[in-house]
């Protein structure tokens, strides 16, 4: 489980492209050059950390999640947040 | 001039001496050899190409040269060089031919990063191109040369030379590889004498190549439009049959069977989603060429308009 108190980010300089079709979007990263096949709801979090560094909450919160649905979603999104991460698609904030 | 209206003694004169320099679609080369077998195969495969008399630029320099040392006397063999520097191992002398069309090959997809090169083969009509996209094996330089043999114009049978800024397909009209069972296919579908020499016992069988049509190579000029992207599968018990294939799926397919999709980076990216959006995208599973070759006619006659993404940065 990641601490509460780590927050994330996208760099500025991480200049993603994307093309989404329905509730699928291909991602290429310029940096690794690879391409990821994610879900729309993951693009709206990638879209949030793009704003500055969030902490897993305050993401949850941002995306519109109550205090119930935070709880159910946790793991999800500590899964998610994790694969982003060793994808190279968003960084812990403070390293 | 082309390489056809040399007699085989100039030819092989030229290619001993100077160097034998030609066009074939958007590269210039320069062969250099002392291979007596290639001779008369280049002046079949590649006699409707244009020679190029005083080129300004060479795109490849290559040279086919006899293996030196002892081995020579019992068990010759052919190098491939690029640049002056050998490629890969050599080949036995007889394989010289296809140790041509490999290593040109692997110069193409070493070096042409100007162009997107996709891992298919691609024929057209009317401008339109179809793009046949599959891992070895799954029968896309059979069915290439079975549309080829049925008038389809051959852009080429392993790479789509696809052009980031315009979308557009430029031809590269080679020697179309077939390999095993495909050359009785192939030679079953015409009376005309379309292919060359069988090299058995090679690295992927027993291989020959089907002479690229004069109308194909004098077309060296004309880019087409993709139109339609299949991804062929022989299957047998599997009558022909095309299902449409999503977009997201053709996109990370056709980028996976890229060669040097990483290095085009996001224009790569982008080019390949335009292509897929303005193709219809199939899989196509097949048990009979002959079937399979009226399927895919029967789709050229017809307009399907994909839904392009949605979004894009």
């Amino acid at each position: 489980m990641l601490p509460d108190t780590e927050r994330w980010f996208v760099p500025p300089d991480l200049q993603l492209h994307w093309h989404c079709y329905g509730e699928t979007c291909l991602v290429f990263n310029p940096r690794s050059g690879r391409t990821h096949r994610l879900e729309q709801w993951v693009m709206d979090l990638l879209e949030a950390l793009r704003q500055g560094p969030v902490s897993l909450s305050a993401l949850m919160e941002h995306l519109g999640l109550s205090q119930e649905e935070r709880e159910g979603a946790r793991e999800k999104f500590n899964r998610t947040i994790w694969e982003l991460d060793r994808l190279g698609l968003i960084f812990p904030a403070g390293l | 001039m082309k390489i056809g209206d040399h007699s085989l003694e100039q030819l092989d004169g030229q290619l001993r001496e100077a160097g034998l320099c030609w066009r074939t679609g958007p590269f210039i080369l320069r062969l250099k050899a002392d291979i007596p077998q290639l001779t008369p195969w280049l002046h079949t495969m590649y006699g409707e190409h244009p020679v190029v008399t005083e080129p300004e630029i060479i795109d490849f320099h290559l040279q086919m040269r006899r293996g030196r040392g002892l081995r020579r006397w019992w068990r010759p063999q052919v190098h491939f060089l690029l640049d002056g520097n050998i490629l890969f191992a050599p080949f036995p002398l007889d394989h010289a031919p296809p140790l041509f069309e490999w290593g040109l090959n692997l110069c193409i997809a070493g070096r042409a990063n100007h162009f997107l090169l996709l891992h298919t083969a691609v024929v057209a009509k009317g401008g339109r191109a179809m793009l046949l996209s599959g891992v070895p094996g799954s029968g896309k330089s059979t069915l290439c040369a079975a549309l080829v043999v049925k008038g389809w114009r051959l852009l080429s049978d392993e790479f789509s030379l696809v052009h980031p800024d315009n979308g557009m397909v430029y031809p590269l009209a080679r020697p179309a590889a077939l390999k095993n069972q495909s050359i009785d296919l192939i030679r079953n579908l015409t009376t005309e004498n379309l292919i060359g020499p069988a090299f058995p016992n090679t690295r992927k069988g027993t291989v020959a190549h089907l002479k690229p049509p004069a109308a194909s190579v004098q077309a060296h000029e004309q880019p087409a439009q993709p139109a339609w992207v299949i991804c062929p599968q022989y299957r047998p018990d599997r009558p022909a049959h095309l299902t449409p294939l999503a977009p997201d799926h053709a996109l990370l397919r056709l980028g996976a069977n890229a060669f040097n999709y990483e290095t085009r980076g996001a224009s790569g990216f982008h080019a390949i989603a335009a292509l897929v959006n303005r193709c219809s995208v199939h899989h196509f599973f097949h048990d009979n060429l002959e079937e399979a070759v009226v399927a895919l006619e029967s789709l050229s006659t017809r307009d399907i308009q994909p839904s392009p993404s949605e979004t894009s940065s």
